[in-house]
């Protein structure tokens, strides 16, 4: 730490920072709070306060109690799926062999476009007519075209297989970022001993990995939640609400339908679900932490 | 593991390169049929096209708003990464030089950023926006992205209390200008942070769909992204004509990834998949 005596100094570099981060994050948070227990529309000089209402209609009405669902369910699958995908195929990155960059470059470009494209490329390959991709190839081996965006859970599990393709190569390489740093002599010591390659993996790489799970789980649920593009540009939310998320659903009850009010009452309700797994995450790193001491 | 058996390695290597081209196709598809007729995409999309055939591309940059709408996005993604950077290196400095209520105090309200994701509140910032007049305006966008400006602080604090602090604290009894000492000495010695923030908020501010729809409207600001949205939305085109807005409105980003994906994968080990 510098002497004290000079931070005069340098406490006018934090107020760019301040202000900006003060007027455009902290007070939208607060104003949500305030607007959260009010019928406010968004343009209306007045606004009455109407207490707790909006949290008891939240919590009543459907779309709410699909788009909490369905974020739910997104997040689990996303992570169920891009866990064991993304630890395999780091192994594959990690392997040594010619075509390694190629394969390395490929899997992680798919974070590259912009979600909004992904969704429409992948709204023609899931299209329910045989000019569909997908159709047209189940088509030449006999089956009938599926509508994967309108029959029970297809247009969630279209969504969600959407991500998984978008995010696998990226977590691979966080994967592979943790894998390269393991040191050669565990390995060494494991192969004077006998071990075989399955034994390796399951008690050496395995278990130093854990870190990079904690880490990779909490950014798919985190950008999960978040999802907005996917689902506007794949799906449009529908058919009905099978595929609406909160943040869509925020979104929309706030701007288009102009219940400010309501949407503000659904902002807060995320806030706490993102704190509760910020919170998780907290204190699922600490408990690492204590275990390695 | 495959330098066992070389033709199993071989075999082993061409399933692996088969397997990438799948999870490639839907790119593939993209970039083969905007180069196709509308009629020859529908009759047979996987088949490589019969000739060079630019037409959509042609029907593309007829409809869009090209140059207006790269320059947009280049002019938002270049102000709020610059914003990004320079205010939070700054504010990055004092917070991890000094230890007292005001700095423990600002760490953790600038926690708060790093969890709440800027998307949910739209609708507040809306309001906040209107009273100084920035709707509609990419200034008003450009201080939106800048906002979250958390990442960036965390980053540097880690880069920053890990150089050693003699230097600066013997350059301060001497009587240096704290300005001059920190952007000549300190700001160089972190670039690895500075370059891994760089392209991880470039990418993120560049491919950023749901904050520019919502504060853009008029076609003169809009970005690649809300061109290509709007081109979708409003003209009826053939599919094959928006895959080739697609690829255009991809190509940049293209570039980029192309250009820095070394740095990218360095800054994974950086810590910056935690943004």
């Amino acid at each position: 730490m510098l002497n004290s005596r000079f931070f005069k100094k340098f406490a006018p570099f934090m107020i760019g920072a301040f202000v900006l981060y003060t007027a455009l994050l902290i007070v939208p948070i607060l104003l949500s709070f305030a607007y959260s227990f009010t019928n406010w529309d968004g343009y209306s000089r007045n606004a009455d306060f109407v207490g707790l209402k909006n949290y008891m209609k939240i919590f009543r009405s459907a779309p709410m109690l699909a788009a909490l669902k369905n974020s739910f369910i997104f997040c689990f699958f996303n992570v169920l799926v891009i866990t064991p995908l993304a630890v395999a195929l780091s192994l594959v990155f990690n392997a040594n062999f010619k075509a390694r960059n190629f394969v390395r470059s490929a899997f992680f470009f798919t974070s590259v476009p912009s979600v909004l494209i992904i969704g429409y490329i992948f709204q023609l390959f899931f299209g329910p007519t045989e000019n569909g991709v997908l159709n047209a190839l189940l088509g030449k081996i006999g089956v009938d075209p599926i509508r994967w965006l309108s029959a029970g859970i297809l247009p969630m599990v279209s969504v969600i297989a959407a991500n998984v393709w978008r995010l696998t190569g990226w977590h691979a390489c966080i994967y592979l970022a943790r894998l390269q740093g393991i040191s050669e002599e565990y390995y060494e010591a494991a192969k004077i001993d006998g071990a075989s390659r399955w034994n390796v993996f399951r008690y050496i790489t395995l278990p130093l990995l854990a870190p990079a799970v904690t880490i990779s789980t909490m950014l798919i649920i985190i950008d999960g939640l978040k999802i907005y593009a996917l689902p506007y540009s794949f799906t449009g939310g529908g058919p009905g609400y099978k595929t609406t998320f909160m943040t869509q659903l925020i979104i929309k009850t706030g701007i288009g339908e102009k219940k400010v009010g309501r949407s503000s009452a659904m902002a807060v309700v995320f806030f706490v679900i993102i704190m509760v797994v910020s919170l998780i995450q907290l204190y699922f790193s600490r408990k690492r932490e204590d275990e390695i001491c | 593991m495959l330098k066992k058996g070389r033709w199993k390695g071989i075999v082993l290597q061409a399933l692996l390169i088969a397997v990438t081209l799948v999870f490639l196709s839907p790119v593939i598809y993209m970039v083969l049929n905007s180069l196709k007729p509308y009629s020859q995409m529908l009759r047979s999309p996987w088949a490589l096209p019969e000739g060079l055939f630019l037409d959509n591309y042609r029907k593309a940059f007829h409809q869009m708003q090209f140059w207006t709408s790269l320059g947009n996005s280049v002019v938002i993604t270049v102000a709020s990464v610059f914003l990004i950077v320079v205010l939070g290196v700054m504010a990055a400095y004092p917070l991890s030089r000094f230890k007292n209520k005001l700095t423990g105090f600002l760490s953790v309200y600038f926690l708060v950023g790093y969890m709440v994701p800027t998307q949910v509140l739209i609708v507040q910032i809306f309001s906040v926006m209107k009273i100084f007049h920035l709707i509609n305006t990419k200034t008003g966008l450009v201080l939106v992205y800048s906002a979250s400006v958390s990442f960036a602080i965390f980053m540097y604090q880690g880069f920053i209390r890990a150089l050693p602090i003699d230097m600066e604290e013997s350059a301060l009894i001497d009587g240096a200008n704290p300005w001059q000492l920190f952007w000549q000495v300190v700001f160089p010695l972190i670039k690895p942070a500075t370059a891994t923030i760089i392209i991880f908020q470039t990418m993120w501010i560049w491919n950023d769909f749901t904050l520019s729809s919502l504060f853009l409207s008029s076609r003169d600001q809009l970005t690649l992204l809300l061109e290509l949205n709007l081109c979708i939305g409003e003209f009826n085109l053939d599919w094959s004509v928006m895959l080739s807005i697609m690829c255009i409105v991809m190509l940049p980003m293209v570039i980029f990834y192309l250009l820095m994906q070394k740095q990218i994968i360095a800054g994974m080990t950086n810590g910056a998949v935690k943004g």
